[in-house]
């Protein structure tokens, strides 16, 4: 069965973008993550991704990031309450334990932990996304001035994904055929044994790019096929995304404190910003489906 | 009047002298002291047995080795005249094709189109003459119908031919094939070999293919080269191969040459041809 991460040709303006423009929007994205801590722009940074996958058809992949994401925000919130007692609001007392101490599980640290949990989770869903919509060919060509000299690179970047995906589901297949008398196989050796392989035959794909001369000094031509119409709208709400995050970090938009109590900002400054954040999701919508469908899938097919 | 051969005919393919070669932190040497030649038009074998230093040979003729996988290197190799030591893997592209043994890490693009016209591209040659040159290789091979296919659809053995196509469309004087028919089946493997012979034919490209299964491509060989120890211990046709290895390496004899010789019959067998003539003329079939 075909990953959900699995890129898929689909006529839509995502898909259609070239991918540097594709990339300044979902990388736009990426840096709300990284740089705010206000739940309520994470949420809608996550929100805007969850929404850009879905008007770009990629809906398993955006199902399966959230699951994972789901499942490493509630482990990152465990941990997180567990090894930090700072906060005021003590929710439980879990006594001595070994190496740790005295533990104290406390809302504050319970919340902290939900926010990194939940920046994981919209970093899954952004890459899920992204993974998903932009064509690794159109990413492993757009690299070549960038990166020329090293195949290695460009195999990580463009081709890591769908390797790790082709292997991650032949992995599970031979888990599953080992019968149901053999002992089940763990998550993490799995995850340690598909990026080790996926590591190793990246490797070789790099050779292999080697081979096809990707280092050659060829004339590069510049062709109208690495533009789309699509361009302009991504690159510009890629901008508007930055614009209006670095703005509200300076307006204060990213008022959020764990300890020693809870306070989240939720300012005009934090409410413009979501807004943005969340508007900007809808990007990939298309203006009129009959027509702009054969446009879309001409720019899709020649893409 | 006779016809005057260009330059490029008298270049050989392949032309490898003392070459010696240590893989990084490798206590041993991989290459010792390889010297060979190869003309163009040849279909050479290589044989010898597993860690034997053929795919090490392959990849040095190729310049992964040392430009992508490091190690130290002596000797000289030349590939149609380009020196391969200082040329690396990319410029070494425009004349030498490889094709490994394991089908799914050759493939880096989406589409089995883009995926042959890559090197086409990445040479700078125009539109026009790619799609050419990709529909003429593809026409050789055998794989028009796939083209339009996404390369995560295809089977073991169409995934060999795609990569065998991205290796051969830029038309290179040499192609190097490290155990292609090794994840196909019998018949599928069979016909990978005999599609190479007539490639070589018909396209004079020269071919050192590296193979465990020998009896699958002895017949279509014009000359067997072996190695033992990253050095060369034979270099001779098909049959006087067959003869050495009775001899000095019994387990690349192949099965019915140890068969022939259980029971005596000479000359051992090449191919399935040779054996059943063999047979006809002591009157066994």
């Amino acid at each position: 069965m075909r990953s959900p991460f699995a890129y898929m040709p689909r006529p839509g303006p995502l898909q259609a973008a070239s991918p540097s423009a594709a990339v300044a929007y979902l990388g736009s994205l990426v840096v709300v993550a990284f740089l705010y801590s206000n739940a309520l722009v994470l949420a809608a940074a996550g929100a805007a991704a969850i929404v850009v996958g879905l008007l770009a058809g990629a809906r398993r992949a955006v199902r399966a990031a959230l699951w994972m994401g789901l499942t490493l925000a509630l482990l990152i919130v465990a941990i997180n309450a567990v090894v930090v007692d700072r906060g005021e609001t003590v929710l439980a007392r879990l006594g001595d334990w070994p190496l740790l101490g005295p533990v104290n599980v406390t809302a504050e640290a319970v919340a902290a932990g939900a926010v990194l949990g939940l920046r994981a989770a919209v970093v899954l869903v952004i890459f899920a996304v992204y993974s998903a919509c932009v064509d690794p060919d159109r990413v492993l060509r757009a690299l070549r001035p960038l990166a020329g000299r090293s195949a290695l690179t460009a195999t990580l970047v463009s081709r890591l994904v769908p390797l790790a995906a082709a292997d991650g589901s032949r992995l599970r297949d031979a888990a599953r055929l080992r019968g149901p008398a053999a002992a089940p196989v763990g998550r993490a050796p799995l995850a340690r044994r598909l990026l080790a392989g996926s590591l190793d035959r990246a490797v070789d794909v790099a050779a292999t790019l080697e081979l096809r001369g990707y280092a050659l000094d060829a004339p590069r031509r510049s062709s109208a096929r690495a533009r789309s119409r699509y361009d302009a709208r991504f690159y510009a709400m890629g901008a508007l995304v930055l614009a209006a995050a670095v703005a509200g970090k300076l307006a204060g938009a990213d008022a959020f404190d764990f300890y020693p109590t809870l306070e989240i900002g939720t300012g005009p400054g934090t409410v413009a910003l979501v807004c943005v954040l969340f508007l900007s999701g809808f990007a990939p919508l298309r203006r009129s489906r009959s027509a702009t469908t054969p446009v879309a899938l001409s720019e899709a097919s020649r893409a | 009047m006779p016809e005057l051969a260009s330059p490029a005919r008298l270049t050989p393919a392949l032309a490898i002298e003392g070459l010696a070669y240590s893989y990084p932190h490798a206590e041993r040497a991989a290459l010792r002291d390889v010297s060979l030649q190869l003309d163009p038009g040849e279909l050479v074998l290589l044989a010898g047995r597993s860690a034997c230093g053929k795919s090490t040979l392959l990849r040095a003729a190729c310049g992964l080795v040392p430009h992508f996988h490091g190690g130290e290197i002596s000797g000289r190799i030349e590939v149609a005249g380009i020196d391969a030591l200082e040329a690396g893997p990319g410029k070494l592209a425009t004349a030498v094709g490889y094709v490994a043994q394991d089908p799914e890490t050759q493939v880096v693009s989406t589409t089995v189109k883009a995926e042959i016209e890559l090197p086409l591209e990445m040479r700078g040659d125009p539109p026009t003459s790619r799609a050419r040159a990709v529909e003429e290789v593809a026409l050789a091979l055998a794989i028009p119908h796939l083209l339009d296919r996404t390369v995560d659809t295809l089977s073991g053995g169409e995934l060999q031919r795609v990569a065998l196509a991205a290796a051969l469309v830029t038309r290179p004087q040499l192609v190097l094939l490290d155990e292609p028919t090794s994840q196909l089946d019998p018949v599928a493997g069979d016909e990978l070999i005999w599609l190479l012979r007539r490639l070589n034919e018909e396209w004079g490209v020269t071919i050192l293919l590296a193979e465990h299964r020998l009896e699958r491509c002895l017949a279509a060989a014009d000359r067997v080269i072996a190695m033992d120890g990253g050095a060369i211990s034979f270099d001779g046709s098909p049959r006087d191969f067959l003869a050495w290895a009775q001899e000095s390496d019994p387990a690349l004899e192949t099965p019915a040459a140890r068969l022939f010789s259980l029971v005596g019959l000479d000359p051992l067998p090449v191919g399935v041809r040779d054996a059943r003539q063999t047979l006809r003329e002591r009157g066994l079939r």
